[in-house]
């Protein structure tokens, strides 16, 4: 039981990151390859604080927060400029580049050899609640003129300016939240895991935060945390059967299959209301090929 | 700076592309709640000008004022915030939202709330997105596109896409609404509905000045004040629709010029 929590907690503190690149690659429409970076700076700026200063974990945390989006906000100014492929190439450079600091500054950090001793906090009911508490956050967000700004960007650059909306600051706007997103995913990951190592925040580790978008569908909250909840789980459950390096396979494979067969992700650009799940446990019973056309809308 | 009687004025704009000239030392004035026609065959820099308004190219040379204050070096975003809103040749839509979203997400330029009362929900944000609400449907209905408010943009009729890009301009609450090419690829029927239109929009808002480009002749002359006849990016003439019909240069440059 206590290990199910576990998997519990790692899928909620996780869910947070997964959550905060939605905005950004899903709704915003930028891809990133390096928001593992910013959970290592949110990881590392809360876990050295609480250890060093007599401060609160959730002191620790927030700086976490803030410290990942004053670097995201740092390194917007120049790279938001670009276009999205290079964009993604920033992005990688920047993560990649993040993990070798904390890897070499070992007098600080610890280097490879990783921070052990830090003050540990959150549990199960915790994380959830901050997931629950960033879903709620994020939905207002989307409904409101900044983020239907965001999705303007997304869908066409140039009409999105034309009506007066500037691109460059809601593109950034969604950075800084997905950067304190995963900072703060970052944080709670260090308090609860006890330990930290750098090796936590490689390429790999974003890679993964994207795909999830992906395959949740682009422009959809319920879609990312439904892909999160298919696959933050994985690696506890592969463990079992000694298949843990086919992981990174079963990813690629998902992939290809949504590519193939549902370019737009699982959920598209809709969201998943309560409705939704009625209408689909209803027709369930009845025929099996018509409830994945419910859900589906005409593309 | 005092008001100017123009709503929007071109001084001598050039644009340059290496070394080809798209558009040279084109002078326009354009009166405040004027329908005002620009022609010309392809490639002749019709688009090239409006983009030149839009801030998408600033010119190499010239100047462009907008109620008597110049707004080269401006960004795309700040000029529209300015009062100048487009449509665009080949359209651009917000082709995945609905066609509700597409207005209101324009309409969006005339609110205020900050993210935190966004997230929050305060009683502003429900004040403004109430009245946005109500004058999205308001505007749809105009256009006869309240019925279509749920399907997806990118999935209408071209007709009524052309349509949509004219709602959202006007969502924005222009002062000077520039119309690119709003007849290309519509029936001889259809053009003169979008000429009801743009005879409509000039009726109902009273501040608003409108800039047509079109080959479509027929609408051209219905709908507009004054025109103005661009070749080669160089203007060949300037005036009401019956001196253009009857210009020699014009008919020359549209007809082609006999041995």
């Amino acid at each position: 039981m206590e290990y199910w929590l576990g998997v519990a907690t790692l899928v909620g503190i996780y869910m947070i990151a997964v959550l905060g690149v939605s905005i950004l690659c899903g709704f915003t429409g930028m891809f990133s390859m390096g928001h593992a970076g910013f959970m290592a700076i949110g990881a590392y700026t809360s876990a050295l604080l609480t250890k060093i200063l007599p401060i609160p974990i959730f002191a620790g945390v927030l700086a976490g927060m803030l410290t990942a989006s004053l670097v995201g906000m740092i390194i917007s100014y120049p790279t938001l400029k670009l276009r999205d492929d290079y964009f993604i190439i920033v992005t990688l450079g920047i993560g990649e580049a993040i993990k070798l600091i904390i890897q070499n500054a070992t007098s600080i950090t610890g280097g490879a050899r990783g921070l052990a001793d830090i003050p540990k906090g959150p549990n199960v009911v915790h994380v959830w609640l901050l997931v629950v508490i960033t879903v709620i956050v994020l939905k207002s967000f989307i409904h409101s003129r900044h983020g239907r700004n965001c999705i303007a960007v997304r869908e066409e650059e140039l009409a999105a300016q034309s009506v007066g909306i500037n691109v460059f600051r809601y593109k950034m706007e969604a950075m800084v939240i997905s950067c304190a997103l995963c900072g703060l995913s970052g944080g709670l990951l260090g308090h609860y895991m006890h330990y930290l190592q750098p090796n936590m925040f490689t390429m790999v580790k974003s890679d993964e935060l994207v795909i999830m978008v992906i395959l949740g569908g682009r422009g959809s909250l319920t879609g990312s945390i439904l892909a999160g909840l298919l696959l933050l789980p994985l690696p506890e459950l592969l463990r079992f059967g000694g298949a843990e390096e086919w992981r990174m396979v079963l990813y690629g494979f998902l992939v290809v299959m949504v590519i193939l067969f549902r370019p737009s992700g699982i959920m598209g650009t809709r969201e998943l209301t309560l409705q939704d799940v009625k209408t689909f446990f209803r027709r369930l019973p009845r025929k099996s090929g018509k409830e994945a056309r419910s859900i589906d809308r005409k593309e | 700076m005092e008001n100017s009687a123009y709503a929007l004025e071109i001084r001598d704009a050039s644009k340059r592309f290496g070394g080809i000239v798209a558009t040279d030392h084109v002078s326009v004035k354009v009166k405040k709640r004027q329908v005002f026609g620009i022609i010309g065959p392809n490639g002749a820099g019709k688009t090239t000008l409006f983009n030149m308004i839009t801030g998408v190219y600033s010119p190499t040379e010239g100047d462009i004022l907008l109620d008597g204050c110049s707004i080269v070096g401006k960004l795309p975003y700040e000029i529209a915030c300015s009062g100048v809103a487009r449509t665009f040749q080949n359209i651009r839509l917000f082709g995945e939202l609905s066609v509700y979203e597409n207005v209101h997400i324009a309409y969006q330029k005339n609110m205020t709330y900050n993210l935190l009362e966004g997230i929050l929900k305060t009683k502003k944000y429900q004040e403004e997105e109430a009245e946005c609400a109500k004058r999205c449907k308001e505007a749809l209905e105009d256009m006869g596109l309240w019925e279509m408010r749920e399907h997806m943009a990118g999935n209408l009729p071209y007709g009524m896409q052309r349509r949509l890009e004219i709602v959202r301009a006007l969502a924005t609450s222009p002062k000077v609404l520039l119309l690119d090419e709003p007849a290309a690829g519509m029936n001889e029927e259809e053009s003169a509905d979008l000429a009801e239109i743009i005879k409509g929009i000039s009726k109902k808002y009273q501040d608003i000045t409108i800039l047509v480009i079109d080959h479509h002749m027929d609408v051209i002359m219905r709908v507009c004040d004054e025109i103005t006849v661009i070749n080669f990016g160089r203007q060949l003439a300037t005036g009401k629709p019956w001196e253009i019909q009857n210009n020699q240069e014009v008919i020359d440059a549209y007809l082609g010029v006999g041995d």
